[in-house]
């Protein structure tokens, strides 16, 4: 018992009107505690009470519903995104099966490709009403399963491995036990139907009941044919003793084949279920190992199953940043606090007064620079006197030592010829290149010579003139 | 279930916001730290220029006092200024002597003022450099001279920059 409580996978197995509680260990073998039915389980008095201990404290993992439980259809489809394939069926299953809301959130999907190049889906989903009560009740006691699976998937994982090509075309698998048999049919490696036969009873031979199988299987292959508009390439058969193969296949008029090794194994390592029903002779393997089959799960859940290790590891991540993060701070804190005391008490009256100092320093620096760089405007006035032809007299003068150091005059020149003009001026421009050095050469063109008002003058003529230049 | 998802989102959203605002924290710290100990270098080097000129700065900022003229009130101060133009201006047998202060231009440390003056362009250019010289807080700023013709007497208006500072009687030099 300790065994399967630290290591088992809790399995819940669903009969026509009961459920079975499963624990089994990693290697397949297992404990079926007592079954419950529906009435008691779905009734409004049941309580937790009603599963049995073992079961209850057991995180819950599979429950194997009977195939019929299930629905699948085949979806043209084109493209391969996960996210529009799984809006596409949950809209499709909302459109088929208005009465059950909660079939869109207990399907799964393949996508699928024809040897022709088509492209679909197919998708398995949930459609019994009773399994939605059954869902409901198990989540009031958290102990809703996280896969669903059907015998005819667990089949089919087995075969997958097995049988070589067992996804291409139309294969048949009869399992057969003592008084009934399971005829399981796919399509290219899908579950596409199977159905439950009850056997006549054995009186010494196996005739009645090899003719019941072979009527039975007639009837299923020509519904194969309806469904999947192919037909049934290879049939397989797991009988455990109770019918020939050959006989079968004689009936059949087609061969026959067994799985090799399969009833070997099964009856060696695995559970088999010993109740009359839908159970009988349900194999099970080792369904820890969930990603062996395939299943359904409650696609909220799902989703929460695929975000929690990202939420995790970011909570995990995120708490040891956190705490990197804080430790940095009180070491910074820490550190802050020594500077921070020489800065507000003493240091910063100390540092006030030398940036005063330094501000009074630099404004007494730029203050000196200033005064030195200011043109006297006695000494401009000096210069632009000695600059000054004989017949060239100053009548109004600007000196402008700021803010642009500059110097405007209007004077009168005189000259007893017009070429004198010319000459008197360029002596001008040149005695005023001789005393104001650094300053822009000046040329005859930046004297403005106001020629409509010269007047005659001592025998010569005179015109008022003006010019500005600045000062360096 | 959706419930559990969210309260794990949200728990998720809140430790990384606390990481980002700690980190975002720490950032500003480092910077503060960072500032505060360049402003304890840059007060160092401060220091230490101030005392290695210190006598060079004591006595740039004595010279500066020159530019400044010291007062214990802006009309005490102007009327000193107006009083010493006149006489300099006086000095240089310069006539019309009228000396004008710009009070609307006021800056709070300085104050335009005018001088304006007639006599012969000589005398007022020795005027100009006895301002230049002597008048270190009254830098000129523009100097208009009009001469009405050849030998007359020039008329002058020489504007000034009367640098002023307000002194407490004990602190005035």
């Amino acid at each position: 018992m300790r065994l399967f409580k630290k290591h088992s996978t809790p399995i819940t197995l669903i009969g026509h009107d009961e459920i079975y509680f499963v624990l089994q260990g990693g290697s397949g073998e297992g404990q079926i505690l007592d079954p419950l039915s529906f009435d008691r389980l779905l009734s409004d008095e049941a309580d937790l009470s009603a599963i049995p201990k073992t079961f209850q404290h057991q995180a819950h993992s599979v429950m194997v519903v009977p195939d019929y439980w299930l629905g699948n259809d085949r979806f043209p489809f084109q493209s391969r995104k996960r996210s529009l394939a799984e809006a596409f069926v949950e809209r499709k299953l909302r459109a088929d099966f208005p009465d059950i809301p909660d079939v869109k959130d207990f399907y799964e999907y393949v996508f699928h490709q024809t040897s022709e190049g088509e492209t679909a889906v197919f998708a398995y989903f949930l459609r019994e009403p009773t399994f939605f009560q059954l869902y409901d009740q198990l989540v009031r006691w958290n102990l809703h399963p996280r896969r669903i699976t059907t015998p005819a998937f667990l089949w089919a994982s087995q075969l997958k491995e097995r049988i070589p090509d067992f996804v291409k075309g139309g294969n048949a698998f009869v399992h057969v036990l003592a008084k009934e048999c399971f005829l399981y049919f796919f399509f290219e490696g899908h579950f596409l139907f199977s159905r439950q036969i009850t056997l006549p009873e054995f009186e010494g031979d196996t005739t009645d009941q090899i003719e019941t199988l072979t009527y039975e299987t007639n009837q299923s292959l020509y519904l194969f044919s309806q469904k999947a508009k192919a037909e049934v390439d290879r049939i397989f058969m797991a009988s455990f003793g109770h019918v020939e193969t050959g006989d079968l296949a004689e009936k059949l008029g087609r061969e026959v084949q067994e799985v090799p090794g399969l009833e070997e194994e099964l009856t060696k390592a695995s559970t088999t279920i010993g109740q009359p029903g839908l159970l009988s002779g349900l194999y099970l393997p080792d369904l820890s190992q969930s990603h062996k089959f395939t299943s359904i799960s409650y696609k909220p859940m799902e989703r929460e199953q695929e975000w929690k290790p990202v939420q995790k590891m970011g909570i995990a991540v995120g708490f040891v940043l956190l705490l990197l993060l804080a430790g940095e701070g009180v070491l910074l804190w820490q550190w802050s606090r020594p500077v921070g005391t020489e800065t507000t008490s003493g240091g910063r009256a100390r540092a006030r007064e030398a940036v005063e100092a330094l501000r009074q320093y630099n404004e007494a620096l730029d203050l000196f620079l200033k005064e030195t760089q200011r043109p006297s405007a006695g000494k401009t006035i000096i210069h632009l006197a000695r600059s000054l032809p004989e017949d060239v007299w100053i009548k109004e003068l600007v000196v402008e030592t700021e803010p642009t150091p500059g110097v405007s005059l209007a004077g009168t020149v005189r000259a007893e010829q017009p070429t004198q003009f010319r000459e008197t001026l360029s002596e001008f421009l040149d005695g005023l290149k001789d005393h104001f050095q650094g300053t822009r050469s000046l040329g005859l063109q930046d004297i403005d010579v106001d020629a409509d008002n010269c007047k005659a003058l001592d025998g010569g003529r005179s015109c008022v003139i003006a010019l500005e230049f600045g000062l360096p | 279930m959706m419930d559990r998802m969210n309260k794990r989102w949200i728990v998720v959203v809140a430790i990384w916001a606390a990481a980002l605002a700690i980190n975002y924290w720490n950032i500003s710290k480092m910077y503060q730290i960072r500032e505060a100990r360049e402003e304890k270098v840059f007060l160092t080097m401060d220091e230490q220029f101030l005392r290695a000129h210190s006598e060079e700065i004591a006595e740039s900022l004595k010279k500066r006092e020159a530019f400044f003229h010291s007062a214990e009130a802006l009309n005490l101060g102007l009327l000193t200024v107006e009083n010493e133009l006149g006489v300099l201006a006086t000095r240089y047998d310069l006539a019309e002597v009228d000396v004008t202060s710009m009070l609307d231009q006021d800056t709070g440390s300085s104050i335009p003022v005018v001088l304006s003056c007639e006599g012969s362009l000589k005398k007022i250019v020795e005027c100009l450099e006895a301002l230049h010289s002597d008048y270190a807080y009254a830098p000129v700023t523009k100097v208009s001279v009009e001469i009405e013709g050849r030998g007359a007497p020039a008329r002058c208006e020489v504007r000034l920059n009367y640098r002023y500072r307000i002194v407490r009687p004990e602190t005035q030099t």
